[in-house]
């Protein structure tokens, strides 16, 4: 069985992630692109058709779509696609509200309904759950999460209008959330700090969050004006801390025309550094990242033969947790569940 | 020559050893002339000839004492630090100043009251690594500064049976690190508008604080100040982003002689230079707190900035109990 997918938005998550995404996994075919962006697709995509998202819905022949648009319009985007019997993923972040994830939910009855969190298949973060997981680490208490750049001015773009679900947390804290979520769950209370701190910016761009667990903490960073941005994770273990720097090159790699098939797709040349107590360390390799991975969760249970890659509830805490920290940095308290 | 001022240091543990008793011997125009401890063997080993006591009367009482160094756990400042006063001393306490910002107010008016100095010793200010950072953030390497980070981190998985890691007012790492970090940012960015601090038992077995994680906001600065107890990655001491670059700094605790780690600065191209070392003297406190004795100079922590430091540690306290920012 081969699923025809269309994908709405041909951004920088439409042209980077999702369109070769699907395209390299077998069983998916890239049908249709809903987008003004003719010549660019037609350029990267000679085969695939370009469409209106009312053609795409009317179609009987397209299994799934994939929302990639701005933020803003998720929520209607997809509850479109479900109501015309269509199978949805939905690129981060799901919707504007928690409250727009749960109506989708809701709308979404016998369909797939799933949210691009590809971040869980970042090579460092394999890397990391594995150690975590082997108990290499021990008990974990503190982990600091970045998502830190040196862009000292704004390059424009709906990204950083202002407005609901718009700025950097929603964009890269949804990432780190996810991670965090999969690898610790739920936390007892999150404090958050938001800012706009770039000359003329409307929205978040900086953010620093605190996850509060019984013991551990975790902190969630992104910071758009920090020249030494390299760091990505930061971990002490009862038994030894984890340190990273460099974020998993995929994104990086698709930008500058590389494609998944290429050997060197996934590969991170910066290995982590296990630190033993009395400064020891161990260089260890990451695992090999590959987002395809998630496309190919989405076949198999459009085949019926696995559960989703990422389930609409484990992208809706996320929501949960993203609209926590607003109210956090508002009302300047922690909230706790 | 001048008669050197006579110094008496209560409490021998490894504060009175280290930090007082130690560089007051070394300091031109100081000498130690008493210890108040009941580690005689040591004292006596460590400095051949200086009288020992069991009790600090004995060095209240003394006319020829003119300072007296308080490095006792923390409750017990406030009383001796008020009674040394009233004996007519000079007066350095250790970090924390008090266990309450009352007590540390009391203490101003006490020694306004009896006309003698009376300072905290918040000693960090002349570490190496405080020292270079002073320096480039007045340079103007680093351009406007946007975020600092402070770090007092260790791996010491095991709890000494000490009455820090007791509960209790003034125990823990929030008042017994947190006082130099707090100092050092005081200095360098003045009070800020807010803090927002969490803090946490992580050790198998502890009594008291041994993890904080504490964001003082600024109109666009933030400050991150933390300490964890079990980072086996324990290094990191400074993050510093700036408008023109980063400095990461690497490396705690080095009081005397030049930085040999200094740190690093980062540009916004990602080119990478080493920063300039700092070089610490760790006679440096008590050299200046002699010649504010003498009248030369100020005191160097005057105690209005000992009490700002106070005011912080319980707006800390306060933020962790409400679990929420507390406006300065």
């Amino acid at each position: 069985m081969i699923a025809n997918v269309a994908l709405i938005g041909y951004g920088l998550a439409g042209r980077v992630f999702h369109a070769p995404m699907i395209a390299a996994v077998e069983g998916l075919r890239l049908a249709a692109v809903v987008s003004s962006r003719r010549e660019g697709i037609a350029k990267a995509w000679p085969a695939v058709a370009v469409r209106t998202a009312e053609e795409v819905f009317a179609d009987p022949a397209i299994d799934l779509v994939v929302v990639a648009t701005p933020n803003d319009s998720h929520f209607e985007l997809a509850k479109r696609a479900l109501a015309a019997g269509k199978h949805v993923v939905i690129d981060k972040p799901f919707a504007r509200t928690a409250a727009e994830a749960r109506r989708l939910i809701a709308a979404s009855r016998g369909r797939i309904l799933s949210v691009f969190h590809n971040r869980r298949w970042d090579g460092d973060f394999l890397t990391l759950k594995r150690l975590i997981g082997e108990g290499a680490l021990g008990e974990v208490v503190y982990f600091e999460s970045h998502f830190d750049r040196f862009r000292p001015r704004l390059k424009g773009g709906w990204r950083e209008r202002a407005g609901t679900a718009s700025g950097t947390w929603y964009d890269l804290g949804s990432h780190l959330l996810d991670q965090v979520l999969q690898l610790f769950g739920a936390p007892l209370g999150i404090a958050a700090d938001l800012a706009a701190r770039r000359e003329g910016a409307a929205a978040t761009d900086y953010f620093r969050v605190l996850l509060r667990y019984e013991k551990l903490r975790v902190v969630l960073t992104g910071n758009a004006l920090a020249a030494a941005d390299a760091l990505r994770f930061r971990l002490h273990g009862t038994r030894a801390g984890f340190l990273k720097y460099g974020l998993d090159t995929q994104e990086a790699f698709l930008a500058s025309g590389g494609k998944p098939q290429d050997a060197a797709f996934g590969r991170d040349p910066r290995p982590g550094h296990l630190v033993l107590p009395g400064g020891a360390e161990k260089a260890v390799e990451s695992l090999c990242g590959d987002y395809r991975a998630y496309y190919r969760g989405i076949r198999d249970t459009l085949c019926g033969t696995a559960p989703l890659p990422v389930s609409a509830e484990e992208a809706l805490a996320v929501m949960e947790c993203l609209e926590a920290g607003e109210e956090s940095a508002a009302k300047r308290c922690e909230i706790s569940r | 020559m001048k008669q050197p001022l006579n110094a008496a240091v209560i409490g021998y543990g490894l504060g009175g050893r280290v930090f007082h008793a130690h560089p007051i011997a070394r300091t031109e125009g100081l000498r130690l002339a008493a210890v108040v401890s009941g580690r005689k063997a040591e004292i006596a080993r460590d400095h051949p000839g200086v009288a020992v006591h069991a009790s600090p009367e004995a060095v209240f009482a003394d006319p020829t004492i003119d300072l007296v160094a308080i490095s006792t756990p923390n409750t017990a400042h406030f009383p001796l630090a008020a009674r040394a006063l009233a004996a007519g001393k000079h007066v350095v306490v250790d970090k924390p100043f008090t266990v309450t910002g009352e007590e540390a107010r009391e203490l101003k008016r006490r020694a306004e009251a009896a006309g003698r100095m009376l300072t905290v010793f918040h000693n960090f200010r002349y570490y190496a690594d405080y020292l270079a950072l002073k320096q480039m953030i007045g340079s103007g390497v680093l351009g406007e500064i946007t975020y600092f980070e402070s770090h007092f981190d260790r791996y010491a998985p095991l709890v000494p049976d000490a009455w820090r890691e007791k509960p209790g007012p003034g125990s823990g790492t929030w008042w017994d690190l947190a006082p130099h970090l707090i100092d050092q940012v005081l200095q360098l960015f003045g009070k800020p508008e807010a803090l927002f601090a969490d803090m946490a038992i992580q050790r198998e077995g502890g009594g008291a604080t041994d993890f904080f994680h504490v964001l003082l906001r600024y109109p666009k600065l933030r400050v991150v100040l933390t300490s964890c107890f079990l980072a086996a990655a324990e290094e990191l001491r400074f993050v510093v982003h700036g408008s023109k670059a980063s400095l990461i700094k690497y490396g705690i605790d080095l009081r005397n002689g030049v930085d040999p780690k200094p740190g690093t600065l980062v540009f916004g191209d990602g080119a990478e230079k080493p920063a300039p070392a700092g070089r610490a003297d760790e006679r440096a406190f008590y050299a200046a707190v002699r010649d504010a004795i003498l009248g030369e100079a100020p005191n160097p922590v005057p105690v209005d900035e000992g009490i700002a430091v106070m005011d912080i540690l319980e707006a800390g306290e306060k933020s962790v109990a409400e679990r929420r920012e507390v406006a300065l």
